[in-house]
Formats: structure tokens, C-alpha cells, sequence
């Protein structure tokens, strides 16, 4: 009599090591922390403009890149996004926060695949910190807080931006410091 | 954490997750649609109703009387300042910035605070309350392995399930070691607000380092119980649709039906 074998499901989950994934779990738990935290904080800075720099990009930021650099592949920043958005938002009663993390995950892994190994030098990471930077105070004015019917006028995105960028780009310089040792710290 | 699971015996506690988790798309993608003032309040208080069948302790309610202010004091302060109609101008307004003062008034073409925009801010609070109170219920009324298993049912793959069970378990570790190292930079006076690119590297360096060495072992522990076997695996805990489930359903489809027809009919859709 015929067995018929029943194919794994394939998710492109395939590609990492359990290490990776456990890496990536932990960080993630890191980035619930610093996403609960950093939601507190920004309902309590009151206006979006002076709240979302350092909390929802200089710490977030720092955490993200370390967990690229310490897996060094590509998924693991939307992966990570994944489980720090899809927790600690809906813990905090904004669901709509998700996209915002998962579209800079998406651009930092968009980024792994243009760069290749050109990445992980410092202008890799510092350029990819811009775009992170780029994308989340647009996401955060275009479509988080529009789709919460709340208008911001042009001219504050224009001066949030640079301030944006400016939390972003050390960010992701700390957080690649911070991934280099922790990659050395790990058994493969 | 803000929300935590309540155990009660709530009619809402004994629904399956999948059904408040569809519950609080549905709401979220209603309350982004949504458009009219009136709509937008029926839905605040729909989303109101369940959350109070589940009996939420008084602490909680005070966190969420708190945040309620918080989102309600941003959301008002943040429109009285920048909303602009798009079809009509603003009647009451004061001056903060007037248009012709050099460089301020030219770059943003003036700054004001308008009780217009005060009122369409407090409009807007309830969409964004409507949302709260759904993600509230779900996360007081549902353990979380439960709640990982719904997603699973819903088709999240098995690594993504562990993964986010992983997280979930270790956060509140690491919020302890997070304080540990925190006091410990404190007793050695290098916290200080003024630095905060500095302040957050010397607290996330420990942390991460930390992590990587529970990584180690979590890893090993994980390989040793063949977690790459390419084989489906079960759970503990299983979930049933039940009775209470399919009336929630219609439910669910009454009320979409409803905002369905109260938004053409606000679109002029309708007579």
C-alpha cells in the first residue's frame, strides 16, 4: 500500500537556522518592550511632532539593527517587525501602528538585497538608516494618522524629516555596533 | 504591561479568538472608513459593549481612563492647531503665528488654534477609541497561547507561532533584567536625559548581550527537541467554534450591513 507523504508547508522561513530564529524571537520581545514604551510615552508627548523621534525610531531603531546584523540575512528585519508590532500595538489599543513597522522591515530587508555585502559596511547601514528614517515619518504622517482622519500640514513633515533622519542614522550606526558584538557572542 | 489577561467567566472570555480577533479587523477597517461624525460615535459604543460584558478590574479601567484622556488631549490639541477644511475656512481662530511674520509666518504659511479643528480632533477620538476598546477586550479576555493557537487555526505558519510565543514569554525577563541594568547605570550616576543616544546605547549593550547568551542555550534546548522536523505538530490547546461564535457572526454581518448603509446614506447615496 502507497503512503502518500505530506509536503511541509513552505513559508521562507526555511532559510534560517533555528539560532536565527530564536535571535530574531528575543529581539523581538526587546522590541515589544521599547514598542510598549515607546507608545506610552508618545500618547503622553500629546502632539506627533515633538513625540515620535527618539521613541519611535532612535531605541526601535537601535533594536532592529542589531537583530539584522547579529542573523545577516535578508527577512529577518520584517520577521522582527512581525513580532515586535503584531504584540506590543495591539497591547497598546493601536493595531494601525503594524503597517508602520512592517513597511520599515520591508525596506531595511529591500536594502539587505540591494546592498549585498555592501550593507554591513558603515555607509550601508548608515544609508539604510535613512530610508528608515524616510519611511517611518511617512508612514507615521501619510498613513497611520490618516487613516485616524488626524491632518497634519505639509511644512511639519518637512521639518519632522530631517529631525527624523538625524535620530535614525545614529541608530542604526549603534545598532550595527551593538549587532557586530552580539554576532561575535553567538554559537552557530 | 498596559492590558493583561483577566481570568472571568465572561460570555466574551468563553468566545473562541478567532471570532474577537475578526471582530477587531472588522472594527478597524470600519473605523478607518468611516467618515461621518454620528456613525463614528454608534461605533465607539458598539465597540464599548463588549469590553464592559467583561467585567475589567478597576485598575484597568483607570489605565484605560488615562489613556482615553491622553489620546483624546493629543488628538484635540494636535487639530485645533493644524486642521484646515477642505471646503469652507475656519471661523474661530486666534493667531499664534500670523502669515506675515518673516520666515515662521512664510514657511507655514501661519500657525494658528482654531475650535473647529478642536471639534473635528474630538470627532476623531472616537475612531481612534473604537479601536482601543476592541484591542482592550481581546487582549483582557484571551490568555495569549490561546489567542497564538487562533492565529495558527487562521493560517500562521508553526515557526511564526513559536516565534511569537518565544517573544511573549520573555518579555517580562527582560524587563526585569532591563531594570537591573538601568539601576545599575544609575548607581554608577551615567543616566541622564541630556544624552539620550548615549544613555540608550549603555542600557541596550548589556541587554542584547544578555540575550544572545539566552539565545545559546534557548537554541541548543530547541534543537534538541527536533524543532527543524518537517512534520505538522499539535497542540495542547484546541479551539471549537461554538453557538455564542455563529451568533457573534451575524452579528458581526448586521453591523457592517448597518455602517454599509449609514455611510452611502451620509454619501448621499441613499434617500
Amino acid at each position: 500500500m502507497e503512503t502518500k507523504e505530506e509536503k511541509p508547508l513552505i513559508t521562507g522561513l526555511e532559510k534560517f537556522s533555528t539560532s536565527d530564529i530564536i535571535v530574531v524571537s528575543l529581539f523581538g520581545a526587546v522590541g515589544i518592550i521599547v514598542g510598549i514604551v515607546g507608545n506610552i510615552f508618545h500618547s503622553l508627548s500629546g502632539l506627533s511632532v515633538i513625540g515620535p523621534f527618539i521613541l519611535h525610531t532612535l531605541i526601535p531603531g537601535i533594536v532592529v539593527f542589531a537583530c539584522v546584523t547579529t542573523v545577516k540575512k535578508p527577512g529577518s528585519a520584517i520577521l522582527y517587525s512581525l513580532i515586535a508590532s503584531g504584540i506590543a500595538m495591539p497591547l497598546m489599543g493601536v493595531p494601525i501602528f503594524i503597517p508602520f513597522y512592517l513597511v520599515q522591515g520591508l525596506l531595511i530587508d529591500g536594502m539587505m538585497i540591494m546592498l549585498k555585502n555592501r550593507f554591513w559596511t558603515w555607509w550601508g547601514t548608515t544609508l539604510a538608516g535613512i530610508v528608515y528614517g524616510v519611511a517611518g515619518i511617512f508612514m507615521l504622517y501619510y498613513f497611520v494618522m490618516a487613516a485616524q482622519g488626524i491632518q497634519f500640514p505639509f511644512w511639519v513633515f518637512c521639518v519632522s524629516l530631517p529631525v527624523n533622519i538625524a535620530c535614525a542614522i545614529p541608530a542604526s550606526l549603534i545598532g550595527r555596533r551593538i549587532g557586530t558584538r552580539a554576532a561575535g557572542a553567538l554559537i552557530k | 504591561m498596559l492590558f493583561e489577561y483577566q481570568e472571568q467567566g465572561t460570555i466574551i472570555h468563553r468566545l473562541d479568538p478567532r471570532t474577537k480577533t475578526i471582530w477587531l479587523a472588522v472594527v478597524l477597517v470600519i473605523s478607518i472608513l468611516l467618515r461621518d461624525p454620528v456613525l463614528l460615535v454608534t461605533l465607539f459604543c458598539i465597540s464599548l459593549m463588549p469590553l464592559l460584558l467583561i467585567r475589567i478590574p478597576r485598575h484597568t479601567l483607570i489605565v484605560l481612563g488615562i489613556l482615553y484622556l491622553m489620546v483624546a488631549a493629543g488628538a484635540i490639541l494636535s487639530q485645533a492647531l493644524f486642521y484646515r477644511p477642505s471646503n469652507g475656512s475656519l471661523l474661530t481662530f486666534v493667531w499664534l503665528v500670523p502669515p506675515d511674520v518673516p520666515v515662521m509666518g512664510a514657511l507655514t504659511g501661519g500657525i494658528l488654534i482654531s475650535v473647529e479643528g478642536a471639534l473635528y480632533g474630538f470627532i476623531q477620538v472616537f475612531r481612534i477609541l473604537a479601536v482601543i476598546n476592541t484591542s482592550a477586550m481581546l487582549v483582557l479576555s484571551t490568555p495569549l497561547n490561546r489567542l497564538i493557537v487562533g492565529l495558527r487555526e487562521m493560517g500562521m505558519p508553526g515557526t511564526m507561532a513559536f516565534m511569537l510565543t518565544t517573544a511573549v514569554r520573555f518579555v517580562p525577563v527582560l524587563m526585569e533584567e532591563y531594570q537591573t541594568i538601568l539601576s545599575a547605570l544609575r548607581a554608577r550616576n551615567i543616566v541622564s536625559l541630556w544624552h539620550p543616544v548615549r544613555m540608550a546605547e549603555q542600557s541596550l549593550s548589556p541587554l542584547i548581550i544578555n540575550v544572545i547568551r539566552r539565545c545559546n542555550q534557548l537554541a541548543l534546548a530547541a534543537e534538541s527537541r527536533a524543532f527543524d522536523l518537517d512534520k505538522p505538530r499539535t497542540a495542547v490547546t484546541t479551539l471549537a467554534f461554538n453557538r455564542a461564535d455563529t451568533g457573534c457572526f451575524l452579528l458581526m454581518g448586521v453591523i457592517v450591513l448597518f455602517f454599509a448603509i449609514g455611510s452611502a446614506r451620509s454619501a448621499g447615496f441613499l434617500a
